[in-house]
């Protein structure tokens, strides 16, 4: 069984510096991703924003602690705080990243990079069959972005991502701007890695501005999604049609205006891929 | 081979064990020759980076969580108190809001400042803030409720306050440090410095 998820359109993240949008209803995108943690809380201005928001347009939650990868036991606390979130903003899906943050009880807050090994194929597959059963529903994973790999890697990120996609029988959120940083931090080819992900299970897109940092390129969500990255999203809509695109900008933080204007370009990035598509069709 | 076990241990050992300019410090040579090191980054770079993250995003929260202590103490001094904090302290919950819920108690110990013995009140405050605005939501008592209430049923009537209400003692007025504008703040640190 393939992953499906409605197609939502072109949203922006629900970010503290917009709710007073959200709370005067002058917030008008097509749907906004939450921060699952920043609303496990038990009440307060932050769940009022996400009600109303929710009552305006869909809302998806968007986890940074599962830490799927991890060899510690799942947070059973965190679970049950995700499930009742889930039970109240009924989100038109969940998603969380393929990496792992704690060990030994130690929460790093980070999206740490796995090795790409069957070991850990076998362990993470293992934990996102857990988690659906515990949702009582499918989960989006989302590649992250990396700035080391590992000697004993059996396989490339995208074959590791793809097999735990299809064990697990999970959804993909594809997050266009971290396959282009890895893909420069590593040195691999990132229409290789787009080509490799299977099509029919990504749910959502993601898109992101990144920093240069000489060296290497750092994923810092404060800028506009960079030409590469857009070239890197017509491929994706080329491959996998319409899919939810989400544009996430967390520092440097634009106004409400700018920020939607970024969801609309991707809209009309989006409308010439297809368009063409359907003329040479 | 190494279990991922292990080698998740090993990577959050390199990178979480000492912090500022020293983050190469952590790193055990054995770990390296697990990190791919080709291109501009080595090894040891590439583990750096994770590692310069960890402290820098870790000591942002609390700098967010506790900015009146911060205001006090001033960026250098609250850096590398707020380092010795997460040395003592790691974090222990998947959320990150949690990771300053001891730094009022070790403020208080471990980390106190001398010349400022106020610190942990003001962290304290700081910290009780955060929990009233994160606190459930309930509506408050109305007038109208209480006269729907006949007289006879009033000698068993129990009031029970809001779940934001919290209930702080402190033994410094850090009520006032709390409101005071930077300058005022900048006279406190100063005051000490000398």
């Amino acid at each position: 069984m393939a992953h499906s998820v409605p197609y939502l359109g072109h949203g922006v993240g629900l970010r503290t510096m917009h709710f007073p949008h959200v709370l005067a209803g002058t917030a008008r995108v097509d749907w906004f991703e939450a921060i699952s943690e920043n609303f496990m809380i038990d009440g307060g201005r932050p769940l009022a924003v996400l009600e109303r928001a929710r009552a305006s347009c869909p809302v998806v939650l968007h986890g940074v602690s599962l830490s799927l990868g991890s060899t510690d036991p799942l947070s059973e606390p965190y679970l049950r705080a995700l499930r009742a979130l889930a039970d109240r903003v009924a989100p038109a899906w969940v998603s969380d990243h393929l990496c792992w943050g704690s060990v030994g009880g130690h929460y790093a807050h980070d999206l740490l990079p796995l090795p790409y090994t069957e070991e850990a194929l076998n362990h993470v597959v293992q934990r996102v069959r857990t988690v659906q059963d515990r949702l009582g529903r499918q989960i989006l994973i989302e590649n992250v972005s990396s700035y080391l790999t590992f000697t004993h890697s059996a396989m490339p990120e995208w074959e590791f991502l793809a097999a735990v996609a299809e064990r697990a029988d999970c959804g993909i959120l594809l997050d266009v701007n971290n396959v282009y940083v890895s893909a420069v931090n590593h040195g691999f080819d990132a229409e290789r890695y787009i080509l490799a992900v299977p099509a029919d299970r990504v749910g959502q897109i993601h898109l992101a501005g990144h920093s240069h940092k000489g060296t290497h390129l750092l994923d810092t969500h404060d800028g506009h999604v960079a030409p590469a990255v857009w070239d890197l999203y017509r491929l994706v809509v080329r491959r996998c049609g319409q899919v939810s695109t989400l544009v996430e900008w967390d520092d440097r933080m634009p106004d409400w205006d700018m920020l939607c204007a970024e969801a609309e370009r991707a809209r009309v990035v989006e409308a010439e891929i297809l368009e063409a598509h359907a003329v040479s069709a | 081979m190494l279990s991922l076990r292990d080698l998740q241990a090993g990577f959050l050992r390199s990178i979480a064990t000492a912090p500022g300019p020293s983050v190469f410090s952590g790193i055990a040579p054995a770990f390296l020759e697990l990190v791919e090191g080709r291109g501009p980054l080595g090894s040891a770079d590439r583990l750096g980076v994770y590692a310069e993250m960890y402290w820098a995003r870790l000591v942002d929260v609390l700098r967010d969580d506790f900015s009146r202590v911060a205001a006090i103490l001033g960026s250098t001094r609250f850096t590398a108190l707020a380092c010795a904090y997460l040395t003592r302290h790691p974090s222990t919950r998947p959320s990150v809001r949690w990771v300053g819920a001891e730094f009022a108690n070790f403020l208080a110990r471990d980390g106190a400042v001398e010349g400022l013995p106020f610190l942990a009140d003001v962290a304290r405050l700081e910290w009780t803030r955060m929990a009233a605005f994160n606190a459930a939501d309930a509506a408050p008592l109305r007038v109208e409720s209480l006269r729907a209430i006949p007289p006879s049923q009033w000698p068993r009537l129990t009031f029970q306050t809001v779940p934001a209400l919290h209930v702080l003692r402190v033994a410094w007025p850090v009520h006032e440090l709390w409101a005071a504008d930077d300058a005022q703040i900048c006279l406190v640190a100063g005051l000490q410095r000398r």
